[in-house]
């Protein structure tokens, strides 16, 4: 390790401190010799790569989908180790972030928009340890950021719920009006009109991730007011089960919720991290990763829809097959037909604050 | 607009059950001198147990009882630590709600998101049937589940056990003097011991209430801020049970408000005189954040009005809140 050490020194002395694609050196030049047993960056050809996760892992949510990205991706590789650490509050983040880089983690990757401030901080004062941080704007020299197109998987959820309802009306249970949740919304909603062009979608916010009481009674009072069709944007599958209660079909978000569904489940628009922890991961093995903004969709495979519920019918399987062909091949773009048809990368990932055509209401401020 | 009318006053009255439950348990406790911050936490155990027991055997009615008692086990901590051995109640009752937190994500783990079948829907026994036609209320307030009937039917025998009985009228005494009970022959310990026990209960049955009737799921950290809503309704209700339910239907009609408003648009035509100053008013007090932080708005407007009017006796606090008793000192 000493030599480790040293070199580390030496780049920082030499104002090479970004030291981007550090890890990577390792596995071209020194042998591996100790077979990660302490696993530095250095003189081993093991990465260790940590997971830092802003909720408990178990909630079928969205730590569970990056959850299932890293037991993939650590059975996959057998040159990698990992680490994660649940219930991460942004506040808490510092000293977890630390902790990682003084145990000589290669990598750590954060899954929430909090974690942003504190990663930056933590990496400009790092300079050998590399930080993907999920969801936000900010880059480094030895920190990226990914996210994925689900608005892509949304849009297809979108067509199925556009031919299942009979009332023209779907309801959209969201927890904050951020970009993410609102472009998730507009894409659904342009989904659903691409198929029936009469459909409207109202959205009822509770205002928290995660409550799934509350996330019920938003749908409760989305039934009452006479939806047919249910979409969410919470961390629990409560208003999933709140659409299976009142017969209604229902679409679910993060994980397959076909339990939670019964017969009148739909589909779930899905995260596969691994489409992206892999690839990263192989380059920081090789020594080729750089930070850059990685924000894939269908095509990658990092989003796509679960296996579909037992009584949607053949015609709307192969509409939504149909149009996620025509959205990976590019013929399709989800927001040709929109407002935001003009809209670059930049201000569909940050800027999008207001709804298209068929969604009721406004965006709370 | 009747529709949105009898489906947010539905919504209220589900909603509010969990308070009455909680409030009425800590008014128990207070009244006997022991403040109990812990009520999140008895409610999140209240609220697993009675989810798992259910899962497990398939009665709610059971898992109703676990969720019961357990929350009665969480309490007997707090007993232990507020009245044997006199240590502060506040810092014992934050601890408590920590606890019950930390326990229940680490044990609830494997209990999320499976589903039950909770308490059925019914129609209040005998009259209900008929009752339930009233235009408006009739649905909300004779169609429920058994717990919130419960609940409803624990107001006045709460009362009438605080303000009618010796042993209600014991439970005052050593909230408001516990030295004169004492020496009246009243066994302080045991009569503290067993409010805080029985707020214990009462908040056990308002996380069972929520996660076997109300949600019917187990979630981590599903009480979401209700039991700390209760606390703050104690105090609106000035430790009185019959007020506890008029502040718990309040707080939640508030709950209820917060996802039902958002389908009115209740804003100014911008020609309307003062449209430009009412519409962003309207638009702030309206928003899901600021309306959820009403309940607590509504606390402290009813201390300072109550301490403005009469005094700070007249708040109606026990007097020996927050004391713990030895009888050792004089």
């Amino acid at each position: 390790m000493s030599t480790g050490i040293t070199r580390r020194r030496a780049i920082k002395a030499l104002g090479l401190a970004g030291a981007t694609g550090l890890a990577g050196c390792s596995g071209s030049g020194d042998a591996a010799t100790d077979e990660g047993e302490d696993g530095g960056s250095d003189g081993s050809d093991t990465v260790k790569a940590a997971f830092v996760y802003n909720s408990e892992v178990g909630d079928q949510g969205w730590s569970w989908a990056h959850e299932q990205g890293r037991q993939a991706v650590a059975e996959e590789y057998d040159w990698l180790e990992t680490g994660h650490t649940e219930a991460v509050e942004p506040s808490e983040a510092k000293s977890v972030f630390e902790q990682y880089v003084q145990d000589d983690y290669d990598v750590v990757f954060g899954n929430t928009f909090g974690y942003m401030d504190t990663m930056v901080s933590v990496a400009e004062d790092s300079p050998d340890t590399l930080f993907e941080h999920c969801s936000g704007y900010e880059t480094r020299e030895n920190m990226g950021r990914y996210f994925g197109r689900m608005y892509q998987a949304r849009y297809l959820a979108g067509i199925a719920a556009g031919m299942l309802t009979e009332a023209d009306t779907l309801g959209y249970v969201a927890a904050l009006p951020i970009a993410e949740v609102v472009r998730g919304i507009n894409a659904f909603t342009l989904g659903a009109r691409s198929v029936n062009e009469d459909v409207t979608t109202k959205v009822r916010w509770t205002n928290t991730w995660y409550d799934p009481p509350k996330e019920k009674e938003a749908a409760t009072a989305l039934v009452d007011e006479g939806v047919d069709v249910m979409a969410q944007h919470q961390d629990s599958a409560a208003a999933v089960q709140a659409a299976a209660e009142a017969d209604i079909w229902a679409t679910g978000y993060d994980a397959p919720m076909a339990e939670q569904g019964g017969d009148s489940y739909v589909t779930s628009p899905i995260w596969h991290w691994e489409e992206f922890y892999g690839p990263t991961l192989e380059a920081i093995h090789d020594g080729s990763w750089e930070a850059d903004f990685y924000w894939e969709g269908l095509g990658d495979g990092i989003v796509g829809l679960s296996d579909w519920g037992p009584e949607v019918p053949e015609d709307v399987k192969s509409s939504v097959d149909d149009a996620r062909s025509a959205i990976e091949s590019g013929d399709t773009d989800v927001w040709a037909d929109s407002k935001f048809a003009d809209a670059d990368d930049e201000t569909l990932f940050q800027d999008m604050s207001s709804y298209v055509e068929g969604v009721e209401g406004s965006v709370p401020e | 607009m009747v529709g949105f009318t009898a489906g947010l006053l539905d919504a209220a009255v589900r909603a509010s059950t969990v308070f009455i439950f909680a409030a009425l348990g800590e008014i128990i406790s207070e009244r006997g001198g022991v403040l109990n911050l812990g009520v999140e936490g008895m409610m999140l155990v209240g609220a697993l147990g009675g989810f798992a027991t259910t899962a497990v055997t398939g009665n709610y009615w059971l898992g109703f009882l676990v969720g019961m008692a357990l929350g009665t086990l969480l309490a007997l901590v707090h007993a232990f630590l507020c009245i044997t051995l006199k240590s502060s109640q506040v810092i014992s009752g934050i601890m408590l709600t920590l606890l019950g937190t930390g326990l229940t994500t680490f044990f609830g783990a494997a209990w999320v998101d499976r589903s039950i079948d909770g308490f059925p829907q019914m129609t209040l026994p005998l009259v209900g049937q008929y009752l339930v036609e009233i235009p408006i209320v009739g649905e909300a307030l004779f169609r429920s589940t058994a717990p919130d009937f419960i609940a409803l039917a624990l107001v006045p025998i709460v009362w009438w056990f605080l303000f009618r009985t010796n042993l209600g009228l014991e439970v005052i005494a050593v909230g408001e003097d516990p030295e004169t009970a004492d020496t009246m022959g009243v066994d302080v310990f045991k009569m503290r011991y067993l409010c805080v026990l029985l707020g214990g209960a009462f908040a056990g049955a308002a996380g069972a209430h929520l996660s076997l009737a109300f949600s019917q799921l187990w979630a981590t950290g599903m009480t979401a801020g209700r039991g700390w809503i209760a606390v703050a309704l104690v105090i609106f209700a000035q430790w009185r049970p019959e007020r506890a339910l008029v502040g718990a239907y309040i707080f939640g009609l508030l709950d209820a408000l917060q996802l039902r408003s958002q389908g009115i648009d209740l804003a100014l035509d911008a020609a309307t005189p003062l449209a430009g100053v009412v519409n962003p008013v309207l638009e702030l007090l309206m928003h899901p954040t600021i309306m959820s932080t009403y309940p607590y708005l509504a606390t402290i407007l009813v201390l300072v009005v109550t301490v403005v009017r009469f005094d700070e006796a007249g708040l109606g606090a026990p007097s020996a809140l927050l004391e713990p008793y030895s009888r050792e000192t004089d």
